[in-house]
């Protein structure tokens, strides 16, 4: 049976030559619809006549989301790019096109090109036809694992990922203190010897610029998100939207305002983590609360997903930070959030850090009565109790300073740093971080 | 607590590409620059106020008594301090600046000094003069015109039954223009002619005692006019030579008993 195929070829002479090559020759592929534009192709693909799309590099408005509606609606992608367009060909392989041909390779390379990515995509797991079901990036599924063909492989970004971790911080609504776990964490990890990068992927307004003293509003994440949905974005560029703290301490600022989630694009946020793994041995994301997914129920076609970032990023994380606030309305909004992130997120086996410790709302022994109460209600234990430091705290976001340079002997830091130690692989010693706990607790 | 399994993290072959280094608050410390500038101001600005005031400052040290000093009395170390005062430059060179203190060490005082009276030149006795005696004379209130100390005045003397000349002190030239001479038995006689006066005391009676600076040769005529119960002090008054003239007459008949 012969492949289906659509094309969207800029140069009409070689789109010709192809057709008309695939016409009289049997290669197993059948050109459905030469399209004009993207939105042709768009259209095209969504009425699933077609499984695969033969298109050129310097296609219009060609991005990261095209790509994604292609793959949801089960469209392989092939690129094409003039010969020896080494520009055209990192643009592609940025936006996840793994299949890249030079617009003189043969009909039969470019039709086994197809045909492999079309194998590729259809194999693993079929088209994705729901949301919340596997990672962003699905939407260009097998594409690395397709044999590149072509021009050079070294640009390979997307298909080897970086050595960092990302640590993804996640909480209820509420505010049990996302911001200020992630915030310390990652200031903790590079006290620790080890570069880190904090990213502020809070869709609801971020505020991570604001805490470190920022004095510019950095473009930050949403800026790599842009450049990450039109095929720009690199470890150098990325690079140079972060803020560089000092002692390898980076950041990537977040969008200041809750309307402009939409910038935020989930598959960006992937491809933005996944440059931001090479960046830094440790990636610090601070997420949004919210993981509800009532698009699908208003919409019927794919639309923008308020919380498509938050979501992206648990499913990119390695390591996911549940933080829940110790005070009971807060510990309940956590069991429940916490029941909710494990539905959506079912590969995450969440680690629970408890913020706020203070024995005023909880009573006795807050990090006994705290821990047990955790374990009984959600089959977990804390893995670190960061009692409640307000006067620290409060210090350190007047001056825009850090809690472990505001505060160095501040309990919740040495909870915080504790914890960084254990995720880090290095353990801090001779600590005792209990009696510290429930002094302060009291 | 959940033991978490420690994190292999990959080296890199080749360092990531820096960032810009973030543009942040500054951390407030004591060592703040503006902080050092406002106290910076403020030091210079005292030190330049300083050495204005300073400069603008034209008092002098000047010698006055320590406490009260009677005539005749011989300067000895504690007597005399220094004080700072401003005199125009008419006034400053008839006193003794503070540098001279030691100098007036055992000058001999020629009139009384009250404390923390200006020390002058002519409050000493000169080297050059010659010795003189204190001389107390007693005389009734409102025989004597008000008097300073360092006045110098006459003393004349009523001495009954002492044969008194007609008319003027000289008997060879007739005074037409002359009172007529009194009937009395008694002489007005000059005893003291141009004495320093000293000192005024007021005594019980509501006498008046004069101290008087006067020659050697002229204290016991002072001393027996003290005695006279009838004793009139004039004084001399300059004229626009600075001198004081000559006696006048000396004797004149009296008129009083």
């Amino acid at each position: 049976m012969s492949l289906p195929i659509l094309t969207a070829v800029t140069d009409s002479d070689v789109e010709a030559g192809l057709v008309s090559a695939f016409d009289r020759r049997d290669l197993g592929v059948t050109v459905v619809r030469r399209c004009v534009d993207l939105p042709d192709l768009l259209a095209a693909a969504t009425t699933g006549a077609a499984r695969a799309a033969l298109l050129s590099a310097d296609l219009r408005r060609l991005d990261r989301d095209a790509l994604t509606r292609l793959a949801m609606a089960g469209v392989a992608v092939v690129g094409l790019i003039a010969p020896g367009d080494e520009d055209a060909d990192r643009r592609l392989r940025q936006l996840g096109v793994a299949a890249v041909i030079p617009a003189d390779a043969t009909a039969e390379v470019v039709a086994g090109a197809v045909v492999e990515a079309s194998r590729a995509l259809s194999t693993p797991a079929g088209p994705q036809t729901g949301w919340g079901s596997g990672s962003f990036s699905e939407a260009l599924p097998g594409f690395g694992k397709l044999a590149p063909v072509g021009v050079g492989t070294d640009a390979l970004s997307m298909a080897e990922p970086g050595g960092g971790r990302v640590i993804a911080v996640w909480g209820p609504a509420g505010a049990p203190g996302r911001t200020t776990v992630a915030l310390c964490l990652a200031a903790e990890i590079a006290a620790l010897g080890m570069s880190a990068l904090l990213v502020d992927a809070d869709s609801y307004g971020g505020s991570v610029g604001q805490l470190v003293g920022l004095l510019e509003e950095a473009p930050g994440l949403a800026a790599a998100a842009r450049s990450a949905n039109q095929g720009l974005l690199d470890v150098p560029r990325l690079a140079m939207l972060c803020r560089d703290l000092g002692d390898g301490l980076r950041v990537l600022p977040g969008i200041s305002r809750p309307s402009r989630w939409p910038e935020l694009r989930p598959a960006s946020i992937e491809t933005v983590l996944s440059l931001s793994r090479r960046l830094a041995s440790f990636v610090v994301v601070d997420c949004g609360f919210c993981l509800e997914t009532d698009e699908e129920l208003s919409f019927d076609t794919a639309a923008p997903r308020r919380n498509g970032a938050t979501l992206a990023v648990l499913e990119s994380a390695d390591i996911v930070l549940a933080v829940a606030s110790a005070e009971p309305v807060g510990l309940v909004r956590f069991v429940r959030g916490l029941a909710d992130l494990r539905e959506a997120v079912p590969g995450a086996e969440p680690l629970v850090v408890v913020n706020r410790l203070r024995a005023s709302v909880v009573g006795g022994d807050p990090s006994r009565e705290v821990s047990r109460s955790i374990l009984r209600h959600t089959g977990t234990e804390p893995v670190a109790l960061v009692p409640f430091d307000l006067v620290g705290l409060d210090a350190a976001q007047v001056t825009g300073q850090l809690l472990r340079d505001i505060a160095p002997t501040s309990p919740a830091r040495l909870a915080i740093r504790e914890l960084a130690g254990h995720l880090a692989g290095r353990p801090t010693t001779g600590r005792r971080r209990r009696g510290g706990l429930r002094r302060q607790a009291r | 607590m959940t033991e978490l399994a420690a994190a292999p993290v990959r080296p890199d072959a080749t360092p990531p590409p820096s960032s810009p280094p973030a543009r942040r608050l500054t951390r407030r410390r004591w060592r703040d620059s503006r902080l050092l500038i406002g106290v910076l101001l403020v030091l210079v600005s005292v030190v330049v106020g300083a050495r204005l005031f300073a400069s603008a400052d034209a008092t002098r040290q000047w010698v006055v008594a320590r406490q009260d000093l009677p005539a005749g009395h011989v300067i000895v170390a504690g007597d005399l301090t220094t004080v700072p005062a401003r005199l125009d430059s008419r006034t400053s060179n008839r006193y003794y600046p503070g540098a001279q203190l030691g100098r007036l060490v055992g000058s001999t005082l020629a009139r009384p000094v009250d404390t923390g009276e200006l020390v002058s030149g002519a409050d000493f006795v000169r080297n050059n003069a010659q010795s003189t005696r204190l001389v107390p004379v007693i005389v009734k209130a409102g025989r004597l015109p008000a008097l300073t100390p360092g006045d110098h005045v006459d003393v004349y003397v009523y001495q009954s039954g002492a044969a008194a000349p007609a008319g003027t002190g000289d008997p060879n030239t007739p005074d037409q223009n002359a009172p007529a001479p009194a009937t009395g038995t008694g002489a007005e006689a000059q005893v003291l002619h141009d004495v320093e006066f000293v000192e005024l005391d007021k005594l019980a009676s509501g006498d008046r005692s004069l101290t008087l600076r006067v020659p050697i040769d002229s204290a016991i005529q002072a001393v027996a006019a003290s005695q006279s119960e009838r004793v009139d002090v004039v004084k001399l008054e300059k004229d626009s030579r600075g001198g004081v003239g000559t006696t006048g007459p000396t004797l004149a008949p009296g008129y009083g008993r």
